[in-house]
């Protein structure tokens, strides 16, 4: 199973070694088709040079076994009184002479004829040669002071299915004056003996004599089928009189293959004999075979020998290296970025280790910058929120260190107005009203810019009930308009819904919206009347405050609701801080709701506060 | 005269004393009103006094207890159970209101004090109606 894994998924070692093993095969198999080819090119090559050097020699052989056979008839020719006894017809002394002399050149026969042609003796040394006669033509030729030399078949005998082929040597026997007296004739038979001679008697090399379509004569046990030989335009060339290599090798029964050669023999002028020459060529198979053997184990251990080498070269230089790097991402991705690849040398993995470090490096050195942003980020955020305490706390300190001192001012004065010290005037009680009067704007003031402050600051917080009754804070506003309307020619009206829902949001802040949007239209109101009406529409409560004033210009609209800022009606009629709307609305917008106005300049102006009855933003403070 | 309100008032602020002073003493007659500057040993300076307060004015930035910490102590003691405790404060446009109700305090009057009411808000605390007087 583990191995089945480790090839469903290979590693580069396994990879790179399958990889191998096949381009190792492929130049294998490669190498073993060209080498058996030129191989085989070789030995044919060399078995053909073989087979025309061996053909050379045997045909060379066959011309000394000639030549000997012409020597032999000489020596007897050449033994002193032959001619005087061929032609006194003293055919004992003769035979006594020939017979020592036949003895040596080991020859089958020697005749002796006179010079009418007439047989003058025979010694025959080997019986198995049948007696035959020379053909007159060779005598004659003889008798004409002609050396010849000629092969003779052996005459047909019944009871000897085999031919035999002599070798004849003819030679003139002359007397004293150099007449020709008579002829010599040397016969020997060309045995299978005589054959293993003329081939040396070697065992690899085998001769067959053709004669006739017939195998006189061979040095082997095989007798050669004639008709089944290859390469039979071969024998014929060698019939007239050319050695004849045969491309293909010969199929001996025996499994082996034999180089053959068809060679003529150069005896006389008989040209119907030829010697079948062929050499077994095993060996040179055997030492093909060897080569293409050898050459493929060597080459297999080499090509496994390198094989091992590139999986070690591979497993020190390229995955042990591989896998370090791998550890070192691993130790990067598990946050340890001081963790570095060892580089090694310059190579491709070399530099990835090194190109893997510099990112570390710049990893390392981005994480490091990151945290110092974030460290600074934190300490600035945390330096602001301080900032922030230190401004709340600044400001709720100011303006009870402003206010503390404003009450003294304006209870102090009201004291001495209302005689608790002692009698005063009309015109000292006025001035000492305007005290009183400055002092309460001035403390406004400071609840404004207070109030402000908390709004742009995000600071401010809503006191949020769940049941406020809004006719209550209106019953409250309107009560202290008619306060303020006091001596004025205004008329205030109401219109109020009865039973408006109870509300959700901050009692003293929707009072301050109210009580804004009332003191302004009493403020600025010279005469007329003033209309509070309130209705609920779906999950709102509209209230609207109507005025008969003066009105406001459109493009002075917008200003209203700008902090610090007031129309030029508004600040030539009134002393006010010019923060009360812009906080009103700001108020209202806390609460989810709106504050708008609508006007028409010389009619007057009407402001509109919408709030929701459960506004999905304010959650209860005491829930 | 063994009727008259016992009136305790704790302020820091020397003019804001003088005011109440003035107001509680001259205007109100009332003849037994103490009034401590500071909250130093605030609880063994209250179980000293005799007689016991019948209202309780706090300033709220006072030292080193604030209002509500001195609400906390009265509160531990006995007699101030019924006790109508309130806060009087310049901070009242602010949330702190809402956190004043919610401590426990009978009622709260702003500074600057209305004189003219303020006697008629006195006397419906004392009858332990809760005031929450604010200005706008």
């Amino acid at each position: 199973m583990g191995i089945f894994k480790r090839l469903q998924n290979p590693t580069l070692n396994v990879k790179v070694t399958f990889l191998l093993i096949v381009a190792f095969v492929i130049l294998l198999i490669g190498i073993t088709v060209v080498l058996v080819a030129n191989i085989r090119t070789l030995t044919d090559q060399v078995s053909r040079v073989r087979t025309q050097q061996e053909a050379a020699l045997i045909q060379t052989q066959f011309e000394d076994f000639s030549q000997s056979l012409l020597n032999s008839a000489r020596v007897i020719v050449g033994t002193s009184n032959v001619g005087e006894a061929v032609v006194s017809g003293n055919t004992d002394g003769l035979r006594t002479t020939l017979l020592v002399k036949s003895g040596d050149t080991s020859v089958d026969q020697v005749q002796i004829y006179d010079s009418k042609g007439k047989q003058l003796l025979k010694l025959l040394n080997n019986p198995a040669i049948a007696d035959q006669l020379i053909p007159e033509r060779l005598i004659s030729l003889g008798l004409i002071g002609v050396e010849v030399t000629e092969l003779v078949p052996e005459p047909e005998e019944a009871n000897d299915p085999e031919r035999g082929l002599l070798a004849v040597a003819v030679t003139p026997i002359k007397n004293a004056a150099g007449e020709v007296v008579g002829v010599a004739v040397v016969e020997k038979e060309l045995t299978d003996k005589v054959l293993d001679q003329i081939n040396f008697g070697r065992k690899d090399i085998h001769l067959s004599l053709l004669y006739r379509d017939q195998i006189v004569a061979r040095t082997v046990d095989e007798l050669i089928d004639v008709r089944s030989l290859p390469y039979p335009s071969g024998i014929q060339q060698s019939l007239n009189g050319e050695i004849s290599i045969s491309p293909d090798y010969m199929q001996m029964a025996d499994g082996f293959q034999d180089s053959l050669a068809y060679v003529p023999l150069k005896i006389g002028r008989n040209r119907e004999a030829i010697a079948i020459l062929h050499i077994e060529v095993d060996t040179l198979f055997v030492f093909q075979r060897d080569i293409i053997r050898s050459t493929v184990l060597i080459f297999s251990i080499l090509a496994l020998a390198t094989v091992l080498f590139i999986i070690v070269f591979m497993r020190i230089s390229i995955v042990q290296r591989i896998r370090q790097l791998t550890s070192a991402t691993q130790f990067m991705s598990r946050g340890d970025y001081s963790h570095r690849a060892q580089v090694g040398s310059g190579d491709e993995i070399g530099q990835l280790a090194g190109a893997f470090n510099g990112m570390a490096d710049q990893i390392k050195g981005l994480i490091d910058s990151l945290e110092q942003r974030v460290r600074e980020t934190q300490s600035a955020r945390e330096r602001a929120e301080r900032a922030d305490q230190v401004k709340s706390a600044f400001l709720a300190s100011m303006s009870h260190e402003l206010r503390t001192p404003l009450n003294a001012i304006i209870n102090f004065t009201q004291f001495v107005i209302e005689g608790d010290v002692g009698m005063v005037n009309a015109e000292q009680s006025e001035l000492l009203g305007d005290v009183v009067g400055s002092a309460k704007h001035l403390l406004n003031l400071i609840n404004d810019v207070l109030d402000m402050s908390k709004i742009e600051a995000g600071s401010l917080t809503l006191f949020v009930e769940d049941d406020i009754q809004l006719s209550a804070i209106l019953d409250n506003v309107v009560t202290l308009g008619r306060g303020l309307l006091i001596n004025k020619p205004i008329e205030l009206r109401t219109e109020i819904e009865p039973n408006l829902p109870v509300i959700r949001g901050d009692r003293q802040r929707i009072l301050q919206i109210l009580l804004n949007l009332m003191s302004n239209a009493c403020k600025y109101t010279p005469q007329g009347e003033i209309k509070v009406t309130a209705h609920q529409s779906n999950d709102e409560i509209v209230v609207a405050v109507a005025d008969t004033g003066p009105g406001i210009a459109t493009q002075d609209q917008a200003i209203v609701f700008e902090a610090f800022k007031q129309t030029r009606t508004g600040l030539r009629q009134s002393g006010g801080t010019g923060l009360g709307m812009p906080i009103a609305k700001k108020l209202a917008e806390a609460h989810g709701g709106r504050l708008w106005l609508e006007s028409e300049t010389g009619k007057g102006t009407t402001f509109y506060v919408v709030l929701p009855t459960k506004s999905a933003e304010l959650v209860p403070t005491l829930a | 005269m063994s009727d008259q309100p016992i009136v305790l008032y704790v302020e820091d602020d020397p003019q804001s004393r003088k005011v109440m002073q003035m107001l509680l003493e001259r205007r109100m007659a009332l003849q037994h009103v103490v009034i401590l500057d500071n909250s130093r040993n605030f609880r063994e300076v209250v179980v000293a006094l005799h007689p016991k307060p019948t209202i309780v004015f706090l300033d709220i930035h006072v030292e080193p207890h604030n209002g509500f910490q001195m609400l906390e102590i009265l509160r531990e003691l006995d007699w101030s159970r019924h006790v109508p405790i309130v806060a009087l404060t310049a901070s009242v446009m602010n949330e702190e209101i809402q956190h004043l109700k919610t401590a426990g305090f009978d009622g709260c009057l702003a500074k600057p004090i209305d004189l003219h009411s303020f006697p008629d808000k006195f006397n419906r605390i004392l009858a332990g109606e809760l005031v929450w007087y604010i200005t706008v």
